[in-house]
């Protein structure tokens, strides 16, 4: 049974749709890679998997559980890291990891044990004290982090993750993931630097114009994209989303006449 | 046109292009501040419906004052206005009131603009604000208050314009030197709270201000020459000028104009430097040292604590749920307000009714009792209304954990209930103390109920009626909703806060009013059985509609930005 499962999942905004019956499988204790150009219908994919967006039409599965049939069984095994982190900007750091520790049933003692591991490991413990309004963009999302794998989760979702935090916790986080990989926990997560995804991804998936139109080992990707095998992964992105190199430089230079 | 403004941009050493541009980026901002938030619209019309006519009346009888005082009097009249708009455009960025909506200039300055297009593009942008408008009708009335005199217009005119460009200066000065202050949450927040307190004691402030007047020595008002004390700050020079010229002193009214002009020249150059610093030298600023790694000291928690007072029996997320929002209550300034004035209010209401016979507290009617329930109302239905939209960003948190939503509203029911009840017992224990009948015992009961009630009637309604609610935003709350959500809010709830709430005062209520003592307790404690049973019911039901509705309620409570 795939710990991640969408089928036919479909968001349409007025007039746009943002997900294009998006059909994903993601197996247990992957570590899957969700690329895509922005506005591609990433986080919009997210939100749908982990029961904040209502689709139009089609199904999103954790493990088996239809997210939006049984959400509170679902929700227990998953753990994320939302586009917009929704921390509560008037708790501090040590206070809302704790609270979301309860929240997910951890006793009382527990929760604290973890959250001191984890704001420690992740560099907080001097900061842990402080209201989160009080926090940096990348202390915020490190709160987030701290927060969704607290309860261990068997998913997890990551949205952009890596974006707005320092390289000493980059590797902090990246060493987190792993482990948590180690011991069998799935995780989707989405990102554009692609020298990480290429680095820690099992199998990535590309989607554009809210439409899936790769996915696979990075072998596999770059086959499919036809980049050879010095193919990097921002090569076999280009291609598959239909932006080759000679097209940007086509594009920029016929664009900026003034600077011929 | 274009020629004539860009001959005056040019005269003054300015690029009119850049000035054209400037102008329009604020011009588009404006307008487009207008479309993103109608409220906005909304708020300025309604400021102009109440205030403008107030400032109007006032302008007016400043221009009859300019015209038909005797003596030096207009001069000296025309000193305090303009003194008078200066202190207001200072304080007001203090308090965190946006006297200047115009551009950034910190983000402007990336840009190759020289300083004077900078400064000028600012002062012209002044224009546009909100609170120019207020100030604009008082340099008016002065111009007409003297245009019996043409020649006097030639220093008045030149005078205004000073005086404007003093106090906008001024303003901005304040405003980008308190800039590195304002960062400051805790002062943000502390502001918020003082000002809100100082508007719920205005009664009070209005008594004080009351009894020095009647206390003060007018004898010695006709003599009084303000100006000669005025004249020395940068505006009362400038009516200064227009006093020197009125005796025919134009000699000495263009010294007075070159003392303001050099007040002004001062201002705008402490500005520009106070600016680049601000800019330059942010670290200056607010920012941490870097902190040395704290050993881990184990400490007290409040849950411990809560735990302890007798709610350990709690379910772990509706015990972390009351917690949090008993924190929250406190900690986020705009919801703070609410609890602080509804402790404040039961005195504030006692010392406007009984000021001056405070023995008329010990012959209130045995009835007093049921004022309890009314104040538990108000206390009650403020903490718990919009309770899932109050989360603000928190509510995603909440969305994504797996906890039983009834245990979340249980949790949040409970702390709503506990911080309502601290403005009742110090009312309860005024009237307890000074009517000294037991029926307070029972009002309490009753008043229990009723809080019990409108937080279970609200538990219900946040499904349907949710709107956003952004705590990060300190000068004013913004919020939401559409016409829908508000009528609902303001006429559809109280009806049915009533008709849920009957059952809990009207026993009681009846014991009293038909004079049958026995059914005084006996209807407060069935009020109350059945405030607690509907209590538990509304979290189920509340619960069950929140998982069914979720993303709709997150949607609604979204915050635009």
């Amino acid at each position: 049974m795939p710990a991640i499962e969408a089928s036919q999942l479909t968001r349409v905004f007025d007039q746009k749709t943002a997900v294009d019956h998006l059909d994903l499988a993601v197996d247990e204790g992957e570590f899957f890679g969700f690329l895509g150009p922005n506005g591609a219908g990433k986080s919009t994919t997210i939100k749908m998997l982990v029961g904040l967006l209502r689709p139009t039409s089609g199904q999103a599965r954790i493990a088996g559980l239809d997210i939006w049939q049984e959400p509170l069984k679902a929700k227990q095994l998953i753990g994320v890291l939302p586009e917009g982190l929704n921390l509560y900007e008037r708790l501090t750091a040590r206070e809302y990891v704790r609270f979301v520790g309860a929240m997910y049933g951890l006793p009382d003692r527990e929760a604290a044990r973890r959250t001191d591991e984890l704001l420690d490991i992740l560099d907080l413990e001097n900061d842990a004290d402080k209201m989160v309004v009080d926090f940096s963009q990348g202390m915020r999302k490190k709160t987030a982090l701290a927060a969704a794998i607290m309860h261990t989760p068997r998913v997890l979702f990551l949205d952009e993750p890596f974006e707005g935090v320092d390289a000493i916790s980059g590797r902090a986080i990246r060493n987190v993931l792993q482990r948590l990989r180690e011991r069998g926990t799935t995780i989707f997560f989405s990102s554009h630097i692609m020298e990480v995804v290429e680095r820690l991804c099992t199998r990535i998936a590309v989607i554009t114009q809210g439409r899936l139109v790769a996915q696979g080992t990075m072998a596999e990707l770059r086959a499919l994209a036809q980049t050879g095998e010095s193919g990097t992964l921002e090569d076999v992105f280009l291609r598959t989303v239909g932006a080759t190199d000679e097209q940007i430089l086509e594009e920029t230079q016929r664009g900026l006449s003034w600077l011929e | 046109m274009a020629g004539i403004a860009g001959g005056f941009f040019t005269f003054f050493g300015l690029d009119a292009g850049k000035q054209r541009a400037l102008l329009g980026l604020r011009l588009r901002l404006m307008r487009r501040q207008f479309q993103r938030e109608p409220g906005k619209m909304a708020g300025f019309l309604t400021f102009l419906i109440f205030f403008g006519p107030l400032v109007i009346v006032l302008a007016i009888v400043s221009a009859y004052a300019y015209q038909e005082l005797p003596g030096v009097w207009p001069a000296q009249v025309m000193g305090i206005v303009l003194c008078l708009l200066w202190l207001a455009w200072i304080i007001l960025p203090v308090f965190a009131f946006r006297t200047n909506e115009g551009l950034d200039l910190a983000r402007l300055l990336i840009f190759p603009l020289g300083r004077r297009d900078l400064v000028a593009s600012a002062l012209i942008g002044t224009l546009l604000d909100g609170p120019s408008y207020v100030t604009l009708p008082f340099f008016v009335a002065m111009i007409v208050g003297w245009i019996a005199t043409p020649a006097l217009l030639l220093i008045l005119l030149p005078a205004i314009v000073i005086a404007y460009c003093i106090m906008m200066a001024s303003g901005q000065l304040v405003l980008t030197t308190s800039t590195g202050l304002l960062r400051s949450r805790r002062f943000r927040d502390l502001t918020i709270v003082l000002l809100s307190l100082l508007g719920s004691s205005c009664y009070i402030v209005n008594r004080g201000i009351e009894a020095w007047l009647r206390a003060a020595d007018t004898s010695g008002l006709e003599g009084l020459e303000p100006l000669l004390y005025l004249r020395w700050l940068p505006p009362g020079a400038c009516a200064q000028a227009v006093a020197s010229a009125g005796t025919g002193a134009w000699g000495e009214a263009l010294l007075w104009l070159g003392y303001a002009g050099a007040w002004l020249a001062v201002l705008l150059w402490a500005w520009w430097k106070v600016l680049e610093r601000m800019t330059t030298g942010a670290s200056a600023w607010n920012l941490p040292l870097p902190e040395a790694k704290k050993p881990s000291r184990p400490r007290t928690r409040l849950s411990d604590r809560v735990a302890a007072l007798g709610f350990g029996w709690l379910p772990a997320p509706a015990r972390a749920s009351m917690v949090k929002e008993l924190k929250l209550i406190w900690r986020v300034p705009q919801r703070r307000i609410g609890l602080l004035q509804s402790i404040l209010a039961p005195f504030v209401l006692i010392f406007a009714v009984f000021f001056g016979d405070m023995s008329a507290l010990r012959r209130l009617p045995e009835w007093t009792a049921m004022g309890l329930p009314a104040i538990i109302l108000f206390a009650a239905w403020g903490l718990s209304s919009n309770m899932l939209g109050m989360e603000s960003r928190g509510l995603g948190t909440l969305i994504l954990t797996p906890a039983p939503r009834w245990q979340i509203f249980a949790g949040k029911g409970i702390a709503y209930g506990l911080v309502a009840l601290i403005p009742t017992t110090f009312y309860a224990a005024i009237l307890g103390y000074t009517a000294r009948s037991p029926l307070i015992i029972f009002g309490m009961i009753a008043a229990a109920g009723t809080a019990l009630t409108v937080i279970g009637v609200n538990m219900i309604a946040c499904i349907y009626i949710t709107f956003p609610f952004d705590e990060s935003v300190t000068t004013r709350q913004r919020s939401g909703g559409s016409c829908a959500t508000g009528l609902a809010q303001v006429i559809l709830l109280p009806i049915v806060m009533a008709i849920a709430g009957l059952p809990t005062t009207v026993p009681m209520a009846a014991g009293i009013w038909f004079n049958l003592p026995a059914l005084v307790p006996i209807g407060a404690f069935a009020g109350f059985t059945y405030a607690a049973i509907l209590f538990v019911w509304a979290t189920r039901y509340a619960g069950r509609l929140l998982t069914a509705r979720e993303p709709e309620v997150l949607m609604a409570a979204r915050l635009e930005r």
